[in-house]
């Protein structure tokens, strides 16, 4: 079972994979900020166009990103079709029929709604594609989190494919015996029991073992942890954090007072 | 070797384990152990399932009883410290263990963080974790895969960085439960290999503690061997005492080596002492033997054609199938088999298939089973076996080619419904048992495929009592031991009564006893009609039980045929990342001496006895039950 459906990290030694994981985490905290913020159309644009460099720039395959926006294309669609329907307002009318009426700005809000989140996906995407797990949970743990919480945060991510593997395998187990997994959604509902019961079993056998494991490997000595790789901050890294927290904490006070990105046509109109 | 010092001492320890159900009674899992270790032996452990190997792995480390409860008497002590005292992550310097299951061993790092884990938690400075992760990962040979997240290793290579990963904590005693018994035969020799590279390196300062079914592995590894039954030492000595006492073991239900069972015979049948526990050691004074004055060597021409019960086809058909192998040609098509055998019962027809779409898992199969076949299939992991399985119940579907099941295109039926002709035994009990009781579990199956009433409850008392589980009808199958389990989740595809069994390693963790009562259910179900595939990767049982042996690799058939055309051909084995059985290769080795080859232990006592000694019967070697091989 492959772990690809669950880790979209792309390996890499890229300068965006070697950026520490806590400057990534604060432009991802900066970036959804402003994205929520914005409202207008040029800036989700522009937002998309330098993440999508910033992703080419760092090795990560445009299949993979094509594969993203397959996965987001239905929701976004379904945004730019519905926005128009609840937002009536703003001209110029383009249709109406009854009480339908389409209007050119609302048509214009839809596509500006759908690309604020895919930017905001792709704001995960670059985080998660160039940053692997453990990276991640180090940055949290070096930002405070208890490292008992950190190692079960490692522990259960390595085990989602290892779940959905054993959940797979149940699943054809039963099919074997001559269970059958079509019908009603209540049939289907009633016919999974027995798969989860078995791979709750199965789960529940493994953990004691990884816990009589982590054990064996003195986790949890009462002595002071050491690591042999630390995250550490390098020149480069404070000067992207500096630039990050910098670059949005400006972006955000303009937007915020001056009202930089709140309007859909800006700078248009 | 046994004369001290001793690292480890165990007095007179029992152990309980709390009850299994509330209001049930504690097991005794350990009965009055006594045993010394000296430091830096490899102390090799076998017995039955149940016998309490892993519960004595477990207590070496203190595992038991800080971390499994139940109640102890008597000591262990570990240099000194005792178990009941120091807490485990303590004593985590001084033993290590690594566990049967590979994913269970692996935190979910990277090779390099999983074998750095443990220093990291001792607080080690960080230069000595990096001086120690690099000579661990070189001391079991995974230095290259340093940076590659473990999840994404094969099986062998995860026990050997499970194995440095208890290395870096620098142990005196390395305890491994079962460490290749999950393992291909590839990744058993990575690990094999491994273990006695690292007690060449550490000498004296490792003591190996090896808890094996696997006698070949213990006679390759261990110094001195202690038997297990029911809780107590039954036999203790140097590996050649115990596995020279083949029918002290039989006995007992544990496997001998198979060239241990062959000398063994020839040395009762020839009244000398042959006594040899590996092909190696065995193959000189046999030799010698072949070629005593008075009995010449025999030319080809006339060597008897059968050896044993099992025809084995004469020289020139073993060349004609060796050319025929070399241009890479199954042994035996799939149309020369239509020829002779009946109505096929499964046909699979130019099957390719890939994963995800991507990863090539079947390139091109073809493969046809007839009614009451017994076919062996075999090949390393990642060689398309189980692949090739689920496409006879339709778990999975060709990308191109087709697979007929009883004349039914696998494509258009659902696997639920092709589950009436073909029964599928999964590798892992555990993956198709969620019944509360055994009577339910065994019922499941035929209830889903449309039995009531006294007709299921007929085809649930016959499976119960064909696989002897009808005392543990009401039991949750949960919580019976493996063996049983395996039972259980068989018994449950039995009663849909299907004309194809597809068994998934079977036999792996089953002692010989199990293994043996296994393999003759499985013998009976033949004779009564049913096909049985037995995916495997022991050749031995391939070699006593099977009619046909299909081999894969690289997701193509490269060998289709009887077993003595092909389990006695090492080069094509070899091609296919398999080794011949140890009594094959030893026939193989005397083939200079006129040896013809052997696929069994009885088969090559017969051929050697009458080669030798113009004929004389080779004792012991009844047919069916114990003395039989599983």
């Amino acid at each position: 079972m492959s772990a690809a459906g669950f880790d979209l990290y792309v390996p890499g030694d890229s300068w965006l994979h070697r950026v520490d994981a806590r400057v990534k985490l604060a432009f991802v905290v900066g970036a959804l900020a402003l994205l929520l913020v914005w409202s207008n159309l040029a800036l989700f644009v522009v937002a998309l166009g330098l993440i999508h460099l910033a992703l080419a720039s760092a090795g990560v395959p445009g299949a993979r990103l094509a594969r993203v926006w397959r996965t987001l294309a239905p929701f976004l669609l379904l945004i730019v079709l519905l926005w128009p329907l609840f937002n009536r307002g703003g001209t110029p009318v383009l249709l109406e029929a009854g009480p339908l009426r389409i209007t050119g700005r609302a048509l214009l809000g839809g596509v500006a709604a759908a690309l604020r989140i895919a930017a905001l996906s792709f704001v995960f995407v670059l985080w998660l594609s160039t940053t692997d797990q453990r990276q991640i949970v180090r940055g949290f743990v070096r930002l405070g989190l208890p490292f008992g919480l950190g190692m079960a945060l490692t522990i259960a991510l390595r085990f989602i494919p290892t779940f959905a593997g054993v959940f797979q395998t149940v699943s054809d187990a039963q099919q074997a015996r001559g269970l059958v997994l079509t019908g009603g959604a209540l049939r289907r509902a009633r016919a999974m029991i027995p798969i989860l019961i078995a791979a709750l079993v199965t789960v529940l056998r493994l953990s004691e073992q990884l816990g009589w494991t982590l054990e064996a490997r003195a986790f949890g000595a009462p002595v002071p942890r050491t690591t042999l790789h630390d995250l550490a901050m390098r020149p480069v890294d404070w000067l992207l954090l500096v630039l990050v927290a910098g670059g949005a904490g400006v972006l955000l006070w303009l937007s915020l007072t001056a009202g930089l990105g709140r309007g859909l046509l800006w700078p248009v109109v | 070797m046994a004369d001290g010092p001793y690292i480890i001492e165990i007095r007179d320890f029992t152990y309980r384990y709390p009850p299994a159900e509330p209001g049930g009674a504690p097991v005794t899992a350990l009965d009055g152990i006594t045993l010394d270790i000296a430091a830096g032996e490899c102390l090799g452990v076998t017995g039955t399932a149940g016998s309490g190997k892993s519960t004595l792995c477990l207590a070496l480390n203190g595992l038991v009883p800080h971390a499994t409860g139940g109640t102890v008497r008597g000591e262990v002590r570990v240099g000194g410290w005792s178990t009941k005292e120091v807490p485990v992550p303590r004593l985590a310097t001084r033993v290590g263990m690594v566990f049967q299951d590979p994913e269970s061993n692996l935190v979910g790092l990277t090779v390099e963080d999983e074998v750095a884990f443990g220093p990291e938690n001792l607080g080690v400075p960080r230069e000595e974790i990096a001086a120690r992760v690099a000579w661990a990962l070189e001391a079991v040979g995974m230095a290259s895969a340093r940076r590659r997240p473990a999840a994404q290793l094969s099986g062998g290579q995860k026990q050997r960085v499970a194995i440095a990963a208890v290395l870096a904590m620098r142990p005196q005693v390395l305890v491994l439960d079962e460490p290749t018994a999950q393992l291909d035969p590839t990744g058993k020799e990575e690990v094999a290999a491994a273990i006695a590279a690292l007690r060449r390196e550490r000498g004296a300062d490792l003591t190996v503690v090896l808890v094996e079914q696997d006698a070949e592995l213990l006679a390759r590894l261990a110094d001195r061997v202690v038997v297990l039954d029911a809780g107590r030492i039954v036999l203790s000595g140097t590996t050649r005492e115990i596995f020279t006492r083949v029918d002290h073991l039989a006995a007992l239900g544990v496997f001998a080596p198979q060239v241990a069972e062959v000398t063994a015979r020839l040395s009762a049948a020839l009244g000398a002492d042959l006594a040899a526990l590996t092909p190696e050691e065995a193959a000189p004074a046999l030799r010698a033997r072949l070629r005593k004055p008075g009995h010449p060597e025999r030319s080809q021409e006339r060597a008897e054609p059968f050896v044993g019960d099992n025809p084995v086809p004469g020289d020139e058909s073993l060349n004609a199938a060796d050319r025929r192998g070399a241009a890479g040609e199954p042994v035996l098509t799939a149309s020369e088999h239509d020829a002779a055998a009946p109505e096929p019962l499964v046909v699979v027809e130019g099957v390719h298939y890939r994963y995800g779409g991507s990863v090539p898992a079947l390139r091109g199969v073809d493969l046809t089973l007839a009614p009451g076949e017994f076919v062996a299939l075999l090949g390393v992991n990642g060689s398309g076996k189980t692949t090739l399985a689920k496409h006879l119940n339709g778990l999975l579907r060709p990308d191109a080619g087709r697979v007929l099941v009883a004349g039914r295109d696998t494509r258009q039926h659902p696997p639920g419904e092709l589950a009436r002709v073909v029964g599928y035994v999964f590798q892992n009990p555990d993956h198709q048992i969620f019944q509360p009781t055994v009577a339910a579990e065994v019922a499941s199956g035929p209830r889903n495929l449309g039995a009531r009433g006294a007709d299921l409850a007929e085809r649930v008392d016959e499976a119960l009592a064909r696989f002897g589980l009808t005392d543990l009808r009401d039991r949750h199958p949960m919580l019976l031991g493996r063996a049983a389990r395996r039972r259980v989740a068989l018994a449950a595809v039995y009663a849909t009564r299907p004309r194809l069994l597809v068994l998934d390693e079977p036999t792996g963790g089953l002692d010989r006893r199990d293994t043996a009562e296994l393999m003759a259910t499985l013998e009976a179900l033949v004779a009564e009609g049913t096909t049985v595939l037995l995916i495997t990767h022991d050749l031995r049982l391939a070699a006593t039980h099977a009619r046909r042996v299909v081999v894969m690799w690289d997701g193509r058939v490269v060998a289709d045929g009887p077993p003595e055309a092909i389990l006695a051909d090492a080069e094509r084995l070899a091609a296919a990342g398999l080794r011949p059985a140890p009594v094959t290769r030893l026939s193989l080795d005397l083939a200079d001496a006129g040896m013809l080859p052997a696929l069994t232990v009885e088969s090559f006592c017969e051929a050697f006895l009458r080669r030798a000694s113009g004929g004389a019967a080779c004792p012991a070697g009844g047919r069916t039950g114990e003395g039989r091989e599983p």
